[in-house]
């Protein structure tokens, strides 16, 4: 009698243990952080940004890290307008001149504080980490649209167009903005994703 | 003894059972890939307790969603405080819409292409044509418990732009589709154009930053491309493209 008692509430134990078991979520060890996180792919023609965000609720987490990381994504953009504007400056000479400042200042308008068009999550991961939902991305933007739209910038000021357009900055942003080209028409192919698993259905 | 051992076994029974059913998850095949069916939408709900409820309920969904896939507009933004501590969500406004004169449209002219009824849900595809299916697309599979690609990496093509939703675990399944649909939904007018504001004060001791997005984007032929449901974890996902124009 008593072993068949001992017997029934171990079993029942060992059925709760078990479901348990199968329900509980992951949590964020190092194992869970993928690999594009801590590797950030390089590529000329995109930049990107990774980010890590926690919440209760699994949509903020992502949203915050999204978030994060397209502002990450802004504040490289600005670095990188910033340090072309310094080329310039230093190349032509024109340090103080009011119309380069203008010009690079309304580039950054429209290009980097305002507005990221076809900026997009590249990778994401979601990991329970302990009570809290955690959330990887990858965030990318085609830089060489931002050159393009700089370069056109730099075109509808003639008179500046004519001073900057014999110095090396700006052949270098005219041959990214030729090879941006080339990768759009190169794109015009449908690009597989990388796949992390094969998908099956 | 005989009443114990029934006791045990009842509890035994309702302790395993529901975790053994959580693994087995069939859906018509025109519901998990329904990219191939041109011009067609799927609508879904929670099982009432008439299947007639259900099936008209799922119709005037999948009416919907073909009014979301024909046109969209999308406005709001949220914004986020980000401390030391970590970043603190401040609220949100977005809202969609639909050309509520298609919609009317649709409800009195579509045409039910299939159903299928599981067992906490019913399925309905709509058309606003007379369209065939294949017959593959037509029989129950299960979900894969394989992960797809697409999860973790959206795909990335120059003729479609590609976002993709997620949502938990709700009270009812029909909940969590939906939900992960409409994440979906945003992060694609998100991944097309996002206005961005961030301001960041920085001391001596400590630094912060407020960001604020802005989204204000009209979509048009939104296509739901996969839905994969991941039994273990309980997250339901789903991929959503617009042409890119």
């Amino acid at each position: 009698m008593k072993k068949l008692m001992v017997l029934l509430v171990s079993s029942l134990f060992v059925g709760l243990i078990g479901c348990g078991g199968s329900r509980s979520m992951q949590s964020a060890g190092t194992g869970d952080i993928p690999d594009w996180f801590t590797n950030i792919p390089q590529d000329p023609n995109y930049l990107y940004a990774a980010n890590t965000q926690a919440s209760q609720d699994l949509q903020l987490a992502i949203d915050k890290a999204v978030t994060g990381g397209r502002s990450e994504i802004g504040r490289q953009l600005e670095v990188k307008l910033e340090g072309l504007q310094k080329k310039f400056s230093e190349e032509t000479g024109t340090g103080n001149d009011a119309q380069l400042l203008q010009m690079f200042t309304q580039a950054e308008k429209t290009v980097v504080s305002t507005t990221l068009n076809g900026s997009r999550v590249k990778y994401q991961k979601q990991v329970k980490d302990g009570e809290l939902w955690r959330s990887y991305v990858l965030v990318e933007y085609p830089i060489g649209a931002a050159n393009t739209a700089l370069m056109q910038q730099i075109k509808n000021n003639d008179q500046m167009y004519t001073r900057f357009r014999a110095s090396e900055s700006f052949k270098e942003l005219q041959d990214d903005v030729d090879k941006y080209d080339k990768y759009k028409q190169g794109q015009e192919q449908p690009q597989t994703a990388p796949q992390t698993q094969p998908e099956q259905h | 003894m005989r009443h114990i051992c029934r006791y045990f076994f009842g509890i035994l029974c309702l302790v395993i059972l529901p975790a053994v059913g959580s693994h087995a998850q069939v859906y018509p095949q025109w519901f998990l890939e329904p990219v191939n069916l041109n011009g067609a939408a799927v609508g879904y709900t929670q099982n009432f307790f008439l299947q007639s409820s259900s099936d008209s309920a799922a119709f005037i969904k999948a009416c919907e969603n073909l009014a979301r896939q024909h046109f969209m507009e999308f406005h709001g933004g949220q914004a986020y405080w980000e401390t030391e501590a970590g970043v603190y969500w401040m609220g949100d406004n977005f809202t969609e819409t639909i050309d509520s004169t298609f919609l009317v449209n649709v409800l009195s002219h579509a045409k039910k292409i299939a159903e299928y009824s599981g067992k906490s849900m019913t399925f309905v595809l709509v058309s606003q044509t007379e369209t065939a299916m294949p017959d593959s697309m037509t029989r129950p599979v299960k979900c894969s418990m394989n992960e797809p690609g697409w999860v973790e990496a959206p795909p990335q093509t120059g003729d479609y732009v590609y976002a993709m939703g997620v949502a938990p675990q709700y009270f009812y399944e029909s909940s969590s589709w939906d939900a992960a649909e409409k994440r979906g939904r945003f992060n694609l007018a998100r991944n097309i154009k996002v206005t961005l504001e961030t301001m960041q004060k920085v001391g001596d001791q400590s630094g912060q930053e407020i960001r604020n997005e802005e989204v204000s984007e009209a979509l048009r032929d939104i296509e739901v491309v996969h839905r994969w449901r991941d039994v273990s974890r309980g997250l339901y996902y789903v991929l959503i493209r617009v042409p890119n124009k």
